[in-house]
């Protein structure tokens, strides 16, 4: 690595609360150097378990955010003029791929098909990046990992992801917690009182229900995370629900009014 | 706005109660019907809510209705949450039903105020507001005796009423609101007094004095008890909201007729017991339109004079933001909004190597579209022919075709590819598919009109249809394929007997044409499909619509959510 990505180095150790074994899965994982699928609904804690997880092997994270304009070459590299003449810039993975870190495609299915194909020699035995423009073929550093998340939630079939490319992986899932998990980790996150942080993991829990009456996600432990922060500094809790759970969640003026009522029976 | 000030729809009422209860259960208006008895309370069962027509109307709870509202869906979340369904009668008398039922109603109360805080002043404005006259007998003392159990603040000198409280308060403190064995024993000796105060009771005229509240006859089996009409007592209401969804076999229009354009299909079911999927098991009639007699467009102008269908019409001529369509960046342009980096890049390493290169570094939006191609399946099955009272005795069918017509005609403008089909069953050799509507035909007034003149019959085979759905899909040269499928109820079929079977073939069809690379979604017109919609078309891949004439709305919303998944 020798310094070249010392940037990428998560410093602080993230919150994480673990939910089950994955953790240790992940470890196990990693040791075989597996291509990991992260898959879950938003705002369940995918990114911050890989942060987190990063830290504790104490690898760089290289994190894309993808999305459907994105080119191989936004991940691979590109040729650049300066005034020396011409020069080589790695992308993200490019990067990853050469000094070891672990490269994190964050909602990999906004991507197009023909751009995440560019991951397959990567994660198969081969464990090289071929570079077209370049004429060179990376081949990846022992430590080198590479890491998808993706939302099945929005899934269809025209954004699915191939099986070619899905079978790749190893595939670790993320739901919502336990409610008193929940609680724990919005009181760890915000310092907010115990009971408050059951009252708006209660409020979320049964947000989640409405999916069915066209809501499109329930609340996301992140939005109750966000809720107990302005509750912490001193907003009313419905007040907080408000902005950051119903006018967050929805437009449709029924479920919005079930949502404030909902939150009504519970804060009053 | 104030909550209390807002107006909550039906929709509304039934998302809290589904929030509430997790699901549980959904709200429903009951339509009376001039020979039936006129619903005074709210009737639960385990998945349903059914409000009385005027429930829903501006006034009738003549203050602070939204509140009185929550406290009613929050009541009965109440008993779904913490009462027993279906207890045994054991020998009590209508008098004591009526006493063990208040007690009960106080019991779930305090229970749900306890983990829903927000609802106490729900229940005790809703307790606060009664305006009916009560006078001093039994209805009145019930009715101070649940104000008294739930409102601290209430003050009641009348001895049995402080002597209820008393107990009330007593067995809260010492064994809890969970044990219902002893807030039945606190009943009892009420219910005792009640007697040897000599007062009047009668089992024929009474109602459970607050509106709010539902008629408690979620709380008794009066099945099991021996049938006598002295033991189920009139205020329970006798509320008939089941409607047939099997066809029945007579009087029917006969709009499926064999003709020259009827193509014979046949498909395999599957059946999930024996887990085979049964090879040539149903046979699919397909009728395509071919006539189009002048006088059907007189029938088509006439049939969409309602308010509910005119508005159905507009929803979608006014909205011009939906399109499943995408616009995607076109690259290396001569000239657009933005730098392709890439081909900027090649163009000026062209330039200095001296080779000739085209100036073409531009990025344009906008310009490629990707049609979707949807197809739209109707439910044509006899329970559609059921006509809304709110909407001026239009059918259900009226406005699901309504709706369908606008919705194609708004995807037509922008773009889009759709079809509109129809189906239904009589038995397993009698399945009815009707293309009323192909891909990439002109929207005229005729077609309109054939479509207008469809009347629902038979019953709902959901499977095949979604089979032959899916298979015409598959012949569309696209990217996109969708079908969106509207029904107003669980499967059935006059020749199935077991209620999960057409579920889990309907289950296995979606499936099937999934693995075709086809989006399906449900669109269902029950306020009970939360039962079945997930088990067919899985989370998230289905909707609940508990108002048909919001049918078009939801439409346009699922065709926006498809927009945004794409």
């Amino acid at each position: 690595m020798a310094g070249r990505l010392d940037n990428y180095l998560v410093t602080a150790q993230p919150y994480y609360s673990e939910q089950g074994s994955e953790v240790l899965h992940y470890e196990k994982a990693y040791a075989r150097r597996l291509p990991v699928l992260l898959k879950g609904p938003t705002g369940v804690g995918k990114t911050r378990f890989i942060e987190y997880m990063a830290h504790r092997l104490r690898r760089p994270l290289i994190t894309v955010a993808c999305n459907e304009d994105m080119t191989a070459s936004d991940l691979v590299g590109r040729y650049l003029l300066d005034s020396s003449g011409l020069s080589w810039q790695d992308g993200p993975l490019a990067q990853a791929v050469r000094y070891g870190a672990i490269c994190y495609l964050d909602e990999v299915i906004e991507a197009r098909q023909d751009t995440t194909v560019i991951i397959h020699p990567l994660t198969d035995s081969r464990r090289i990046l071929p570079v077209d423009k370049k004429g060179e073929v990376i081949h990846a550093h022992p430590d080198f990992q590479l890491v998808v998340s993706y939302n099945p939630g929005y899934q269809s079939h025209s954004k699915d992801m191939k099986p070619s490319t899905r079978q790749r992986f190893v595939a670790l899932n993320f739901d919502y917690p336990d409610p008193e998990a929940e609680a724990q980790i919005l009181v760890q996150e915000s310092d907010i009182d115990i009971d408050i942080a059951r009252s708006l993991v209660s409020v979320g829990q049964h947000t989640r229900a409405l999916t069915s009456r066209g809501l499109a996600e329930g609340a996301s432990t992140r939005m109750l995370v966000y809720a107990a922060f302005l509750i912490r500094d001193g907003m009313q809790p419905a007040d907080s629900c408000e902005m950051t759970l119903v006018q967050a969640l929805t437009d449709d003026p029924d479920l919005t009014l079930a949502l404030q009522a909902l939150i009504k029976a519970r804060f009053g | 706005m104030k909550l209390s000030d807002a107006k909550p729809s039906l929709a509304s009422l039934d998302a809290l109660l589904a929030a509430l209860t997790q699901n549980q259960a959904s709200v429903c208006l009951i339509e009376g019907a001039a020979d039936s008895k006129k619903l005074e309370r709210p009737v639960l069962s385990k998945n349903q809510l059914v409000l009385p027509e005027d429930y829903l109307m501006q006034g009738f709870f003549q203050s602070q209705q939204s509140i009185i509202q929550f406290a009613m869906l929050s009541h009965a979340a109440a008993h779904l949450l913490f009462s027993k369904a279906a207890r045994a009668i054991n020998g009590l008398k209508p008098m004591g039903i009526a006493v063990v039922s208040a007690i009960e109603d106080a019991r779930v109360e305090r229970l749900m105020i306890q983990h829903w805080p927000g609802t106490a002043p729900w229940f005790k404005a809703a307790l606060g507001c009664q305006t009916e006259e009560l006078g001093q007998n039994f209805s009145a003392l019930i009715h101070r005796l649940s104000r008294a159990l739930i409102d601290t603040s209430y003050a009641d000198e009348h001895y049995w009423v402080l002597k209820a409280r008393r107990l009330f308060e007593q067995q809260c403190n010492e064994e809890g609101l969970a044990d219902y064995d002893g807030f039945r024993k606190i009943a009892s000796i009420l219910a005792n007094d009640l007697g040897q105060m000599r007062v009047q009771f009668n089992a024929q005229q009474y109602l459970v004095p607050e509106r709010y509240r539902d008629d408690n006859s979620y709380l008794w089996d009066f099945k099991k008890a021996e049938i006598n009409a002295q033991i189920v007592p009139n205020f329970i209401n006798n509320a008939q909201t089941e409607t047939s969804k099997n066809a029945s076999k007579d009087n029917k229009s006969e709009q499926f007729n064999n003709s020259a354009a009827d193509l014979i299909f046949s498909y395999p079911e599957w059946d999930y017991k024996s887990e085979i999927l049964k090879k040539n098991w149903v046979e699919l009639k397909e009728t395509r339109n071919l006539s189009w007699p002048d006088n059907l467009n007189h029938r088509y102008q006439h049939q969409t004079q309602g308010e509910g269908l005119q508005q159905a019409l507009v929803c979608f001529r006014t909205n011009a933001k939906m399109s499943v369509s995408k616009t995607r960046p076109l690259r290396a342009q001569y000239e657009g909004d933005n730098l392709d980096l890439n081909a900027a890049l090649d163009f000026q390493l062209s330039r200095r190597l001296g080779l000739s290169h085209e100036p073409k570094c531009f990025l344009r939006a906008s310009i490629v579209k990707k049609p979707a191609t949807i197809l739209l399946l109707l439910d044509l099955s006899e329970s559609t022919n059921d006509t809304i009272s709110t909407q001026n005795n239009t059918s259900i069918l009226d406005l699901e075709k309504a709706a369908a017509l606008s919705f194609a005609q708004a995807a037509i403008q922008n773009g889009d590819r759709v079809a509109i089909h129809g189906f239904c069953s009589n038995g397993r050799k009698g399945a009815r598919y009707q293309r009323l509507l192909e891909f990439d035909q002109v929207l005229t007034d005729n077609v309109r009109a054939e479509i207008f003149s469809l009347k629902g019959e038979y019953s709902t085979r959901i499977g095949v249809a979604i089979r032959h759905a899916s298979n015409i899909l598959q012949t569309q040269q696209c990217d996109l394929r969708t079908l969106m499928l509207v029904t107003d109820g669980t499967p059935s079929d006059i020749d199935v007997y077991h209620p999960d079977y057409l579920l889990e073939d309907g289950k296995r069809a979606v499936h099937e044409a999934r693995l075709a690379k086809i989006v399906c979604y449900g669109l269902i017109l029950d306020t009970q499909a939360d039962r079945y919609g997930k088990k067919i078309f899985g989370t998230n891949q289905y909707r609940v619509i508990n108002r048909v004439e919001r049918l078009a709305h939801h439409l346009e919303s699922c065709y926006q959510q498809l927009a945004k998944s794409h």
